[in-house]
């Protein structure tokens, strides 16, 4: 009836949309106390200030956003790069059971549309980051920050599905894509 | 292209769905914008602006 892919999509982008606002949250209340706002939760989405203070409250929100967004995406990678299940050794996994940490053994369905999420966030963050950097309301080493690592976030994503693409074809597999 | 769904409530469920999944992707866009600048209030100055230029006649 519902198409799964989006579903899986909406269900995977929950938890990082709900850290980003706890991590919003938490920043901006934090550094709006500290430079003398009356902060809480219910103005806290309404909150007027200076712009000295909206840079140093937006810079140090978004190095926020961009340092759980890149360890999402890190964590995704490296579940993709070293323990996807089209590609995992037999000593790995053995070693993985051991831990019993076996639910980081996923197939191509889960870790890619989990790192397509993940991605997409640090794109979105990147876009408003590029924004707000040309009006000049934040910092530019937040700038560059978020840009590189959204690069080597791209990097290895490319790299994980060149790595499946040519594994596939090695074992004779047709050219089949699935959307 | 086969066994699929070709019916209207599938495509206003899909058209929903991307909606939402839209939505969420932008929630830091919302996020960081939601603060505002004192002295760059737009709707105050534009609304002076439109004052001015009518006093002025």
């Amino acid at each position: 009836m519902y198409s799964k892919i989006l579903f899986k999509l909406i269900q995977e982008a929950a938890i990082p949309a709900f850290g980003l606002l706890v991590i919003k949250i938490l920043i901006t209340t934090y550094y709006a106390r500290m430079l003398g706002y009356n902060t809480d939760l219910y103005n806290i989405f309404s909150l007027q200030v200076s712009q000295t203070d909206y840079t140093i409250i937006n810079s140090n929100v978004i190095f926020g956003f961009v340092i759980f967004s890149f360890f999402g995406l890190a964590y995704c990678l490296a579940k993709s790069l070293f323990f996807h299940n089209s590609h995992i050794s037999p000593k790995v996994s053995l070693s993985i059971f051991n831990l019993r940490v076996g639910f980081l053994i996923q197939d191509s369905f889960h870790l890619f549309s989990q790192t397509l999420i993940w991605l997409l966030f640090n794109f979105s963050i990147l876009f408003i980051t590029l924004l707000l950097y040309f009006l000049g309301l934040i910092y530019g080493s937040v700038l560059l920050m978020s840009l590189i690592l959204c690069l080597i976030g791209m990097y290895f994503f490319i790299l994980d599905i060149e790595f499946e693409y040519r594994k596939g074809l090695e074992e004779g597999e047709e050219e089949v894509f699935v959307l | 292209m086969r066994n699929h769904d070709h019916s209207i409530i599938r495509f206003v469920i899909d058209l929903i769905q991307i909606a939402v999944l839209l939505a969420i992707l932008l929630s830091p866009v919302y996020l960081i914008i939601s603060l505002n600048v004192k002295e760059l209030n737009f709707k105050a100055e534009i609304t002076q602006a439109i004052a001015g230029a009518k006093s002025q006649r």
